[in-house]
């Protein structure tokens, strides 16, 4: 019952803070608005300039520099290249220790950590000897003179159309034809030769001395 | 003698008044419950605002409330940004199907809502016309409106295919740029309160006059 009453009084409140929120869900709308659109052009401004589309802050970069700091202090590089005549006091050599297979090593293992940079070049090494490409010495002269030229080709072509040409119109034997099985038929008269009515050769030219070329076109004028 | 006192009220008049006032109650513990849905729903929403700058808070690169104000503004906005630029679409492309339709129809007066060829032709419509007796009715001798008319049943409209399109995907925009604006006033109420509570220096339970304890002292037995 005291909760019911509690909330009872929390409705009056509300109806009275009801306004005040609307109007500041509504100022925020409409400055939300004008920000997008600030902030767009801003940021199609920085696409532009080769930066990101929201830049990285001052805080952001200063954050992510000592975290950087932090992790390189905490995990330090494994040097591995260092020769064992150099190392000192400061620097003594790892003690071997027994380990057991079946347990997990007692030290840390060590955390290889990839450069954040590369070189843009890959330096050259020196131990193989370069292999030169060896350059084939094409023959010149002897693939010219293999060569045909382009006249005797064409020759030759003439020479072989021609004969295409011969074999074409070579006479075939007569054949005997039995010609008493055959009735003869009344040969008639071959038609004239088809004109499609309305249509004119080209080729012919009505002798008029108005005829100066090109199309007559007749427009009915209404 | 007042006359307020004089009232003598009947048994039914003494119902019909303590179930308005139980209704009223009601309605006032709804309200309360929406209300405390929606400050519950600004909290969750705030919450953000601590994810997005307690990285450098606990870091010590922030150290005033002036730079953590400043700060969480730029990363408030730029959050809001990412939540408002889909409703913003909706809302442009509702805008521009309706301008491409008025533009070919010629008609710039047009009504997206209206019942004739707008998305109102889906809805049933009431309407009062005042005009009409029928609307009417007498209770306790006073003539009072009690009937509404209904004026559209839902029915498919060629002509407002368009607005069929473009209000609902406005109303979506409207209500999820309306949450967003909501997130992001939530986000700086919660930057205001970080700002005055994260670098608070309290004195409580603290008194520069009590005896202090030598350090690395043996407990007494």
């Amino acid at each position: 019952m005291v909760n019911l009453l509690k909330t009872f009084g929390k409705g009056i409140l509300y109806i009275i803070g009801f306004p005040f929120f609307i109007v500041a869900l509504v100022v925020f709308g409409v400055v939300g608005i004008f920000l997008f659109i600030f902030h767009l052009f801003k940021s199609i401004i920085y696409f532009f300039t080769g930066q990101k589309f929201f830049p990285e802050l001052a805080e952001d970069k200063e954050l992510r520099l000592k975290q950087e700091a932090a992790n390189a202090a905490n995990n330090p590089q494994p040097v591995f290249d260092q020769d064992p005549a150099e190392q000192n006091e400061s620097n003594p050599a790892p003690m071997i220790q027994e380990v057991k297979f079946d347990e997990e090593p007692p030290y840390e293992k060590p955390i290889y950590q990839e450069p954040k940079y590369r070189p843009l070049y890959e330096e050259p090494t020196f131990d193989e000897p370069v292999q030169e490409e060896q350059v084939k010495e094409e023959p010149i002269m002897e693939e010219a003179q293999e060569a045909p030229l382009v006249e005797e080709t064409s020759l030759e072509q003439e020479e072989n159309d021609e004969d295409i040409l011969s074999e074409l119109t070579r006479d075939e034997p007569e054949q005997s034809i039995d010609t008493s099985s055959v009735k003869e038929e009344p040969i008639e008269e071959p038609l004239e030769e088809y004109i499609p009515k309305g249509s004119t050769y080209i080729d012919e030219i009505e002798e008029d001395d108005t005829n100066t070329g090109g199309v007559d076109i007749d427009y009915d004028v209404r | 003698m007042n006359p307020v006192l004089l009232i003598q009220l009947t048994e039914n008049d003494k119902r019909i008044i303590f179930a308005l006032c139980i209704v009223i109650i009601l309605l006032f513990v709804i309200i309360g419950l929406l209300g405390s849905l929606v400050v519950r729903t600004m909290k969750w929403q705030g919450k953000k605002c601590d994810s997005l700058v307690s990285d450098v808070v606990t870091n010590r690169i922030i150290t005033t409330p002036h730079q953590l104000r400043k700060y969480a503004a730029v990363k408030n906005s730029r959050c809001f940004l990412k939540q408002a630029w889909i409703p913003l679409v909706l809302m442009i492309v509702a805008t521009l199907i309706i301008v491409i339709r008025d533009a070919v129809m010629n008609n710039w007066a047009y009504n997206p809502f209206n019942i004739d060829n707008g998305f109102g032709s889906l809805l049933f419509v009431w309407k009062l016309t005042y005009n009409n007796p029928e609307e009417y009715t007498i209770i306790f001798g006073v003539k009072i409106l009690a009937k509404w008319v209904l004026v559209n049943e839902p029915h498919f409209v060629v002509e407002a295919l368009s607005s069929y399109i473009a209000v609902p995907l406005a109303v979506v925009g409207v209500l999820w740029y309306l949450v967003a604006a909501q997130a992001y006033l939530a986000r700086t109420i919660r930057s205001w309160k970080l700002s005055k509570t994260v670098f608070e220096k309290s004195l409580d339970n603290y008194n520069q006059n009590a005896p202090q304890q030598p350090e690395n002292s043996e407990p007494v037995q």
